[in-house]
């Protein structure tokens, strides 16, 4: 199978320090990458790079074979989606159909009306996250799993190939984060988008991506299947020795565990 | 389709007839209101009928009161509009023209072209606007700088920049003017603003690059949308930012110019009608620009109204009556809104 994205490497940074370097890897349609790393890796960093917020200072991305940087960036918006980490900083509330219309701006232009295809869109990628009650509510009075889901509604408007999604699980109880990436992996497998997110959680990594990419000091690590990025070796090498790494009693799965230190 | 959007819908397919409405009621009782009262029934009739009036009517009517009030109408709204424009440019709904200095500076702009010897009433295409926008652009520039590139202009210092340089250009305004040797009183009227005495000849000036300014803010409508998510949510979504924002920078500056070369500084208008319009109709732009626009005409025909009015046959600059009603609004919304962006 082609590959819809190509990075081959990428490097990037702030400022005069270098955050990320020597990134590649290439990721295929309906694939879900779950990027994990400790904290500080360049996880949010590589994110931004690939969703071109940030200029690679090395290395290139290639978009269904045609080198990122050289669309421009509406099209490039028509393919690739991301959605921040921080919560939507509004600068005064929006009705949430509003917001989600907004993923159809690389599709219409600057200037032209919403058309009824459009809205049609936008009421699927609502309704798809279940968010459909909310149309008329304020963004500013929904709740953190709301608003995720208000985020992503918008992403999936833009009807991208790909979409990159920074921590989608952060801040949500275990209910809301299993149902959020379940949905966002059934979203991949059935529409073919690939998925590229950052999570701090390795169960839940390794339940809903395909593959791992483990992120340390910038640098690739390790990348693969979570049963084999996910072994003792690698996780004590990154985390620290007060790592146990087991499989899962019942499907086999990697599962990670902290020791508390003393 | 889901219901809510369909509501929101319905409910702006009823605001905007309404709001046409109650300016249409505004420039009726407008007409009637100053030294001469004419009744709305005679007015009404006299609009149908332009013959019926006696001479002396007839002047005031359609040579003092209906230029003034258009021109009130158009400058409300022009004013309204770029308040939208910049608080969506700043993201922050304290930006307005006067708040954030933009109105000094076109004020200051146009005190230099008035001193080196162009008169604002008298010529056709005088350098007065031109300069006055060339002060408006320079004045957002600079509180643009000062408040923080790129990020969500956080209102302290927004406020802090905005009247400083306010305050600063409206002494120079007054400096200039005094070592100019013009009369007091005249400085006084248009440092206040106010449409007295205002004439066909400045509506004819003032409206096209008005409207111009008003149809290139709605255009810009869903930049506008998609800014206010922030400037990373912005580009991801496609939007060339530094050109939208010049784009803004430049139409909303335009509106303030030439109301200013006009009718002087009003304040607040561009505070108020956008707040209320947002109340109305929620955030998106596209609703927001005509609704400001609608809102900021009937408040500037109404205040004027008022200035006519309060001490008749004595005129009340405008900016006096926006003042007074806009700085209670403005320190309302402070204390509501503001503490969310500081």
């Amino acid at each position: 199978m082609k590959p819809l994205l190509k990075v081959s490497g990428l490097a990037c940074g702030h400022g005069a320090s270098t955050v990320i370097a020597g990134i590649g890897f290439e990721v295929g349609p309906g694939e879900v990458l779950a990027v994990v790393g400790p904290n500080g890796a360049g996880k949010t960093t590589l994110l931004h790079t690939l969703g071109r917020l940030l200029p690679p200072r090395a290395g290139g991305l290639e978009l269904e074979g045609t080198p990122a940087g050289r669309m421009p960036l509406r099209a490039f918006a028509r393919k690739v989606a991301l959605a921040p980490q921080r919560t939507v900083e509004l600068a005064w509330p929006m009705r949430v159909e509003e917001f989600v219309s907004l993923g159809r701006a690389p599709h219409r232009g600057w200037l032209l009306p919403y058309n009824r295809a459009d809205r049609q869109i936008v009421a699927n990628a609502m309704e798809r996250l279940a968010i459909a009650p909310l149309a008329g509510r304020e963004t500013a009075s929904l709740s953190g799993g709301e608003l995720r889901r208000a985020l992503l509604a918008r992403a999936l408007a833009q009807e991208p190939r790909l979409m990159l999604l920074d921590e989608p699980a952060a801040y949500l109880d275990l209910h809301y984060q299993s149902e959020l990436l379940g949905l966002i992996r059934a979203l991949a497998k059935e529409q073919g988008i690939a998925v590229i997110l950052t999570i701090h959680d390795f169960t839940l990594a390794a339940l809903c991506a395909d593959r791992i990419a483990l992120l340390h000091n910038g640098r690739l690590r390790a990348l693969g299947k979570p049963g084999a990025v996910f072994n003792d070796d690698t996780i004590k090498t990154v985390y620290g020795e007060q790592m146990e790494v087991f499989p899962h009693p019942h499907s086999g799965m990697p599962v990670v565990l902290p020791k508390l230190r003393q | 389709m889901s219901k809510a959007g369909a509501w929101t819908r319905w409910r702006a397919g009823w605001l905007f007839p309404a709001l046409v409405g109650l300016l249409g009621v505004a420039i009726l009782l407008s007409l009637g209101l100053g030294a001469v009262k004419v009744s709305p029934a005679r007015i009404a009739a006299l609009l149908f009928d332009p013959g019926a009036a006696s001479g002396s009517e007839a002047t005031i009517l359609w040579q003092l009161r209906l230029p003034r009030t258009l021109l009130a109408a158009v400058v409300g709204a022009a004013l309204a509009v770029s308040g939208a424009g910049f608080q969506g440019l700043f993201r922050n709904p304290l930006a307005d023209p006067f708040v954030i200095g933009a109105s000094s500076g076109a004020a200051f702009g146009a005190a230099v072209a008035v001193l080196l010897g162009f008169d604002v009433a008298v010529r056709g295409l005088s350098p007065v606007p031109v300069a006055a926008f060339a002060g408006a652009i320079g004045a957002v520039s600079l509180v643009y700088a000062l408040a923080g590139l790129g990020q969500t202009a956080s209102a302290g210092t927004l406020l802090l920049a905005g009247s400083a340089l306010g305050t600063m250009l409206s002494a120079m305004v007054s400096f200039l003017m005094i070592s100019g040797e013009q009369p007091w009183l005249h400085i006084l009227n248009w440092m206040l603003g106010g449409f007295s005495g205002r004439s066909w000849l400045h509506c004819r000036i003032a409206l096209p690059p008005l409207l111009l300014a008003m149809a290139g803010l709605w255009l810009l409508a869903r930049p506008l949308d998609v800014l206010v998510g922030g400037d990373d949510a912005a580009q991801s979504l496609g939007l060339p930012i530094r050109h939208a924002r010049l784009a803004i920078v430049a139409v909303a500056s335009l509106a303030t110019a030439v109301s200013v070369s006009v009718a002087g500084v009003i304040g607040f208008v561009g505070l108020i009608a956008p707040h209320i319009a947002r109340l109305l109709l929620g955030g998106g732009h596209r609703r927001l620009i005509p609704a400001s626009a609608l809102l900021g005409a009937i408040l500037m025909v109404c205040a004027d109204a008022l200035a006519r009015s309060v001490l008749a046959p004595v005129e009340v600059p405008v900016g006096i009556i926006t003042a007074l009603l806009g700085g209670p609004f403005f320190l309302f919304v402070l204390r509501t809104r503001g503490p969310r962006f500081t």
